[in-house]
């Protein structure tokens, strides 16, 4: 009897003790919810009170005539604020997201005004970061900015594991150098996603009439995703001097490449749109002879 | 010529703000959708400009609220980020007159401003 007595008094301790244990986690984990929230709600304030405390300057010196090749003088009391890493970061995204806005010779001057504050050091501290989103936060700014000077470092970050780095890592290799930036498919390791490929053409229009590179490597490569995306932009920029390439990649082993080369090709008005048991069909007629409906 | 601009990117509001002004229209510029029903609740602007996504309230709600209210003569130019055609549609069936898709250039803010001012 009383050894049950005990054995009752330990197991009252010990969900007492459990009980307590999990009201502890619980509050620890509330805590510091509200202490993220907190901290949260302060740097937006702060970011506030940076964009609005900025906003008549900068947007000033934007409207002023040759920025960039005189000086810039700041009154003392931005100068000071200037030195602050969080003002800085601020004002960089800022200019970026000013810069998404505008179009035509205002994209310049913004890219001056980043360059006369320095925020350079800036967005590059964010692209050595270790977490993924400030990282990719620092390529979309250094490569939205002109920063050539970054490029070899971006284009080892198109096989970044992380795949918004890798994708903002692309996007940025062509804003830095024009459809020369596509030089990244050459050493691609993962497959190009549907709305990676989405985003990179997107990009791309922008260069419509611009001479694209040598697209022979890409067409007959052995990465699946990268010769779906080279018959794309063969598409898109109507570079109809690849159409035999393509023709033959109706006849690859791989569906998707089949499907969208003939894709292509009926969009040109070279061929019909085949079914897919009719590529397959055609997997096996010789290159010479033209595939028939 | 009286502009109401609603706009919530703040060195961008600024500097469409100074380029009107530069043109001489008088110009009025707040950062939400909020803020500019409670402008024209007071106020009779000549033309409105608005971005579609703002907090609080949006264009689409800024427009549809002006077009049943006594500003319903008032032109609306409406401010849309690429890819967003659909919400443009949306825009001109709730009375707007002319959108802008960001990236814009400035010039073309003020020809389409005075081409509606005419």
């Amino acid at each position: 009897m009383n050894e049950y007595a005990l054995e009752l008094h330990f197991s009252e301790n010990l969900i007492w003790v459990f009980t307590a244990f999990v009201a502890l986690v619980l509050l620890v984990l509330g805590a510091g919810i509200l202490i993220m929230m907190r901290i949260n709600r302060y740097k937006e304030e702060q970011r506030r009170q940076i964009r609005a405390q900025w906003k008549d300057l900068l947007a000033e010196m934007l409207m002023e005539e040759n920025v960039g090749e005189q000086d810039l003088r700041l009154p003392p009391e931005f100068e000071a604020a200037l030195q602050k890493p969080f003002v800085r970061r601020v004002l960089a995204s800022e200019l970026v997201r000013t810069q998404q806005s505008l179009r035509g010779n205002m994209n310049e001057t913004i890219t001056a005004v980043y360059n006369q504050l320095q925020l350079a050091d800036q967005s590059l501290a964010l692209l050595h970061s270790r977490k993924w989103h400030r990282k990719a936060k620092g390529i979309q700014q250094l490569s939205s900015m002109g920063q050539y000077q970054v490029a070899e470092l971006i284009v080892d970050l198109t096989n970044h594991p992380n795949l918004s780095v890798r994708n903002e890592a692309q996007l940025g290799m062509i804003r830095l150098e024009g459809p020369d930036g596509l030089r990244f498919l050459n050493s691609l390791q993962h497959a190009l996603s549907e709305w990676q490929q989405f985003n990179l053409l997107h990009q791309m229009q922008l260069y419509t009439g611009v001479e694209l590179p040598d697209m022979d490597g890409w067409l007959l490569g052995s990465q699946q995703s990268v010769v779906v995306f080279a018959i794309r932009l063969c598409r898109l920029f109507q570079l109809f001097g690849y159409a035999g390439q393509i023709e033959g990649l109706q006849r690859h082993s791989n569906t998707a490449i089949r499907r969208e080369a003939n894709q292509c090709l009926h969009h040109w008005g070279l061929t019909e749109l085949y079914t897919e048991e009719m590529l397959r069909k055609a997997m096996a007629t010789p290159l010479a002879q033209p595939l028939t409906a | 010529m009286k502009i109401l601009i609603a706009e919530d990117e703040d060195i961008l509001r600024k500097m469409m703000e100074l380029r009107l002004s530069k043109e001489g229209y008088s110009v009025t510029a707040v950062s939400n959708g909020q803020d500019a029903l409670t402008h024209l609740e007071n106020h009779t602007p000549d033309l409105v400009i608005t971005d579609i996504h703002m907090p609080l309230v949006s264009g689409l709600e800024v427009v549809g609220w002006m077009k049943q209210q006594a500003h319903c003569s008032t032109p609306v130019i409406v401010l849309s980020a690429l890819g967003q055609e659909h919400v443009v549609m949306d825009a001109f069936s709730l009375g707007a007159d002319d959108y802008i898709t960001k990236p814009f250039s400035l010039n073309e803010l003020v020809v389409r401003v005075k081409k509606l001012a005419s």
